[in-house]
């Protein structure tokens, strides 16, 4: 696996998400929230560690 | 168009999460399901999480994380500790002490085979299991057609088809379909072309974004 700290992205609720540069929008209706496992370029970020 | 509801999933075999996600969007399929209405095809897409990986890394996951990516070690043995202790509460025996670090190119290639075989979901659960809980190093030719045999598939084929690079394109076209959906990071769901899921969500999610979809079908159709 990957992970550790990366830049975060995602906002606490009510807090304007800064998109990284060269983002593409999503086509699609995102359903559920910003909190779950997720592994992007290289890191895994677990939820609550602020990572 | 089909009458199943179509999941497409971006989806990496190093990618802890994405393993734990696998087991939360069951369950929610599986609680979708109860309730009757249309059926659900899943179909996995390949995404590369890191490149740059060496087909053969000597050391453990803590070494690659705090050499390789620069986190401390105390720091990459907590994230471990946390992430496995999820996966356990999903259901999986995590050991990343014997986690062989490796590249998942081809890896991907062979999903693409089994694909082609109608074995896709067989291939992408013997892959996880073997890359998280099993120890096994899923960068090299002959273990990959190991697993693939006992995911049912052909060895012969499977090692021919990672000689031919049969199955690079296919790679390389869902990495260009991700890029092009804003997809950065996995897993991630696609559910009848029309909803995404981000990250290993809870089943509710998962169930809910599939109710919404059979949900809009029947709107469609009255």
């Amino acid at each position: 696996m990957s992970g550790g700290e990366r830049e975060d992205t995602e906002g606490m609720a009510g807090e304007a998400i800064e998109e990284p540069e060269g983002a593409v929008a999503s086509p699609f209706t995102i359903v559920g929230d910003t909190g779950a496992g997720v592994c992007e370029d290289g890191f895994c970020a677990v939820p609550g560690d602020g990572s | 168009m089909s009458d199943a509801i179509k999941v497409d999933i971006w989806s990496d075999i190093a990618c802890p999460w994405c393993f734990i996600g696998k087991r939360k969007f069951e369950e929610g399929l599986r609680r979708y399901a109860a309730d009757g209405g249309p059926g659900v095809e899943i179909e996995y897409h390949s995404f590369e999480l890191a490149p740059d990986t060496p087909v053969d890394f000597e050391g453990d996951e803590v070494e690659f994380l705090s050499g390789h990516k620069g986190i401390p070690a105390a720091q990459v043995r907590q994230m471990l500790d946390r992430v496995t202790q999820v996966a356990a509460d999903a259901g999986l025996a995590y050991d990343f002490d014997s986690v062989r670090h490796t590249k998942t190119l081809k890896a991907h290639q062979v999903l693409h085979l089994a694909k082609a075989r109608g074995l896709q979901l067989e291939m992408v659960e013997r892959l996880f299991r073997a890359y998280f809980e099993q120890g096994r190093h899923v960068g090299h030719d002959e273990e990959l057609a190991d697993l693939a045999a006992d995911a049912g598939l052909d060895r012969a084929e499977v090692l021919e088809a990672l000689r031919a690079g049969t199955y690079d394109a296919d790679v390389q076209a869902d990495m260009d379909q991700a890029r092009t959906y804003g997809i950065s990071g996995v897993p991630f769901y696609v559910i009848d072309s029309r909803y995404g899921v981000s990250g290993a969500q809870d089943p509710a999610v998962f169930e809910q974004a599939l109710r919404k979809a059979a949900g809009d079908r029947t709107e469609a159709t009255a």
